[in-house]
């Protein structure tokens, strides 16, 4: 046991953390792919048309909404996926690296989707300053479902009970904070309302990130002394 | 011993001069509060406003009217805007809104007058029953005056019909037109202050007592497709003036009375176009310039006779050019598509992203040494593969090769979807005609105008100096500056919603064509041909295209543009057929821009066959007259035509 322990600590130390390699695993590349390719064809169906202008009716920017809704869907399954996948570097990382490291990976697949986000922000005739927050409010809702993710696997469950566990719960809390055209508060925990003031607004819809965002930090939070309990106890 | 006696203390008095100070403390402490007294006794007097609409209160309905406001005030200084507004209801339409607003600044005892032009309607607003004007003076967030004007004199038709002289003369003319009697001094400053006016005829007017504006105002509406009627005889020297001379097609000598006639008939020599003689003296002749026409009576027409009644019946109005808004843009606009990203060339560009995001992630699969080897759960027992890993170049290609990948198409992306016909948040096209001929040196400009915002904003946009605005279709748009620009009427423009506006002006464009050859000696309307046309492009805009019609048929010129500051010489016998794109077809051309033209063109190619002009210069000047907002994407065909 000592042995191993020492093993242990010295395979720890000869990694350096955060290597870009990690980035990139196996368990997780094709949950990535498929969030490149799925939220490419979202942006291709919510650019706008070009229609005859006599045909033209005044409208509220409804392809916004569904963008974004689709957008937030995509990005929180990878991030749970993400968050699952934590389970395995366990034996290797610090939690603390651990944490890290998933931060990065958000931050990653957030890159992968920039092309998309500045296409659709050009097409809409959106102003590109708001870019900066929308990164800034997917990558903290990305952290609070893939720290959920990472929670839910450390869980003595099994698989399917993970699975099911998984995407009840993330619908779940989509349905309800959707559920915030009619209840206020519901959709300021929500990411849709926040996104679309962002992509609408720009950087004049910053209240609204602060809104979401302090309510996700703080579960975030919870969610991080909860995964660290685990650990230390193990 | 007390002797009862009290000595008296005298009574302490106050200095004569404490007391004086002290009352003048009191009287500085109260001042303020009395010089408050006489304002506070006099009942508050706000500005006083007259509003005169059109020529004694007529006007035509839905051409450019000049609203007169005077304004008198005795009171403090006050700067607050003026708000003149009409709304009416077009028979099963919205109701629609015209809108001017004028800051002004009122001194004591102000007495100012100010103008507004704007195209009023006959109709009713809604829920009432007789057209109205309101006027509003706001200061402050408060209304400080504020009258509602009634307009019983609004006309439905073709145009007034003024007669400028200083004595009394026919109301009801033998032509069937009615007049509307202005003195030298009644007549409008501003070229938009005839825009009701189809003809204006000149009796006994003192012409050289006109302002230079009067007289500006008079040769733009010409210019425009105003009817000037000069009856000269016994008026002619009343009316001898520089600028008056110079506009009328005939050169008075003297003036001499012809029995005849039995009136005094002025003789001379004929500039344009003899339409009546009697005894080879020349009665009446006539001319145009840019769009309108000057028509010159040797005789006053005062009394009445078989050669006044030739003269009169020749004098009787056909069709006029100043009928009717531009309405041209407003239609096209509308068969224009809003430009937005292709989404077949976006999709290729995402799919090719898609494609090197994969590649490049397999790659770092294969090489990724805590998975290369993994099974269940991906782990490996050894750190061999990372110390390899982090000493090779490797990761660092891959690295290096995923950023600039994403930065590659990140930057086709921006380049593709950043283009200002994407980006922009309004889309606008300019279309018009600018028309001028070679004996004026000013231009009927005639453009129709739409946009339409993609994003909710607040844009305004500059004028060209003396603009008619028309709204067409209910705008959201209101003029401001006094006339110089146009903002929405609310905070913004709503999004995806059509605004059109036809606009009027005349101005200056420093295009000189001076035609040489046949032209020297003929007369306008006669069937001769030009040989050489002397073109000096002076103004800042290119002329592209330029093509010679006459006769009907389209000439080639062999340079694609002429340039500002260029100088060309044509000798139009030597120019071969223009392309295709020159001749007005019956087929609808296919594309936009095509259809814009062809559209643009077949318009002015009817105007060039009902005035049988024997030759004119056409070009494209795709520079806007309207200023470009700096969000603005805006297409831009404007159809120069000069003719004789």
């Amino acid at each position: 046991m000592a042995e191993d322990g020492r093993m242990t600590k010295s395979l720890k130390a000869s990694i350096p953390r955060l290597q870009p390699d990690y980035l990139i695993e196996r368990s997780t590349w094709s949950a990535t792919i498929a969030y490149v390719i799925f939220a490419g064809l979202v942006t291709l169906a919510a650019l706008p048309v070009a229609q005859r202008i006599e045909k033209v009716a005044p409208d509220g920017g409804g392809t916004i909404a569904l963008f974004s809704a689709l957008f937030c869907l995509l990005f929180g399954v990878l991030a749970i996926t993400i968050g699952q996948a934590e389970r395995r570097w366990r034996e290797r990382l610090s939690w603390i690296a651990q944490l890290q490291q998933l931060s990065v990976r958000l931050l990653f697949a957030l890159t992968l989707a920039l092309p998309y986000w500045i296409v659709y922000t050009m097409a809409h005739v959106r102003p590109l300053t708001g870019l900066g927050l929308i990164v800034i409010h997917l990558w903290l809702w990305g952290l609070m479902l893939g720290l959920a993710g990472w929670r839910l696997a450390l869980t003595p469950w099994s698989d399917i009970a993970q699975f099911n566990l998984k995407y009840a719960g993330f619908f779940g809390y989509l349905i309800l904070s959707g559920l915030g055209q009619i209840i206020p508060f519901m959709g300021a925990i929500g990411p849709f309302r926040a996104l679309d003031g962002l992509a609408t607004a720009g950087v004049a819809a910053w209240g609204l990130l602060l809104q979401s965002g302090a309510v996700w930090i703080i579960v975030s939070i919870a969610l991080a002394v909860s995964i660290r309990r685990v650990y230390e106890r193990s | 011993m007390d002797d009862g006696s009290r000595t008296r203390r005298p009574p302490q008095r106050r200095p004569l001069i404490g007391r004086g100070v002290l009352a003048f403390c009191v009287l500085v402490c109260l001042w303020p509060l009395l010089s408050c007294l006489p304002a506070a006794s006099q009942p508050e007097s706000g500005p006083t406003m007259r509003v005169d609409v059109g020529f004694g209160g007529v006007f035509v309905s839905e051409r450019t009217t000049p609203v007169a406001i005077e304004i008198d005030h005795e009171g403090a200084p006050i700067t607050g805007e003026l708000i003149v507004r009409q709304t009416w209801r077009p028979l099963m339409e919205a109701p629609r809104t015209v809108e001017a607003r004028r800051s002004v600044t009122l001194g004591p005892k102000a007495q100012l007058r100010y103008v507004v032009y704007l195209p009023l309607s006959a109709e009713p607003p809604p829920g009432g029953d007789d057209p109205a004007l309101n006027v509003t003076l706001r200061a402050g967030g408060r209304t400080l005056a504020e009258q509602t004007v009634t307009l019983e004199g609004a006309q439905r038709g073709d145009g007034l019909v003024l007669m400028a002289s200083e004595s009394g003369y026919l109301q009801e003319l033998p032509t069937g037109e009615m007049t509307i009697q202005r003195s030298a001094d009644d007549l409008p400053t501003d070229w938009r202050g005839y825009g009701g006016v189809r003809r204006l005829y000149v009796g006994r007017l003192d012409a050289a007592r006109l302002e230079p504006e009067q007289r500006s105002a008079v040769r733009k509406w010409v210019t425009s497709g105003g009817e000037l009627v000069v009856l000269s005889g016994e008026n002619a020297f009343h009316q001898d003036a520089e600028w008056l001379n110079a506009l009328v097609p005939f050169e008075v000598t003297s003036v001499e009375t012809i029995e005849a006639f039995g009136a005094r008939a002025a003789l001379g020599t004929p500039r344009g176009e003899v339409r009546y003689a009697e005894a080879d003296r020349p009665l009446l002749t006539q001319w145009q310039i840019g769009r309108g026409q000057v028509s010159f009576s040797a005789l006053a027409l005062l009394n009445s006779g078989p050669t006044q009644a030739e003269v009169w019946s020749r004098l009787t109005p056909g069709r006029t050019e100043r009928s009717g808004a531009f309405t041209l843009g407003a239609e096209l606009f509308r068969r224009m598509s809003l430009r937005y990203p292709n989404k077949m060339i976006v999709g290729g560009i995402f799919g090719g992203y898609m494609l090197g995001i994969g590649l490049l992630m397999l790659w770092g699969l294969r090489r990724t040494p805590w998975t290369s080897g993994g099974r269940a759960g991906g782990l490996v027992d050894s750190t061999r593969g990372a110390d390899e890993d982090s000493t090779s170049g490797g990761r660092n290609r891959l690295w290096v090769g995923m950023v600039l990948w994403i930065g590659l198409v990140t930057a086709i992306g921006i380049g593709y979807g950043g283009q200002s016909a994407f980006n922009a948040r309004m889309q606008s096209l300019e279309v018009g005609v600018i028309w001028g001929s070679a004996r004026a040196e000013l231009m009927d400009v005639r453009t129709g105008f739409a946009t339409i915002a993609k994003r909710r904003l607040d844009p305004s946009w500059t004028l060209p100096s003396q603009t008619s605005v028309f709204p067409l279709n209910g705008t959201d748009l209101r003029l401001d500056d006094g006339g110089a620009t146009l903002r929405p009427l609310g905070q913004t423009l709503p999004p995806n919603v059509v605004q059109d506006l036809a606009l009027e002006t005349v101005m200056p464009l420093d295009v000189n064509v001076d035609p040489r050859g046949a032209m020297d000696d003929a007369s306008e309307g006669e069937d001769v041909s030009v040989a050489e046309l002397h073109v000096y492009n002076g103004s800042r805009f290119r002329l592209a295209e330029p093509v010679i019609w006459q006769r009907g048929a389209y000439r080639a010129l062999p340079s694609a543009s002429i340039m500002p500051g260029q100088r060309e010489t044509i000798d139009v016998e030597s120019l071969g057929p223009a392309a295709a794109a020159w001749v007005p077809s019956t087929a609808p051309p296919s594309g936009f821009t095509p259809h814009v033209k062809g559209t643009v063109l077949e318009d002015v190619d009817r105007r060039l066959r009902g005035r049988n002009a024997p030759w004119a210069l056409l070009a494209w000047v795709r520079a806007p007259g309207l200023s470009v907002h700096a969000d603005e994407y805006r297409e831009t065909w404007r159809l120069l035509v000069v003719t004789p």
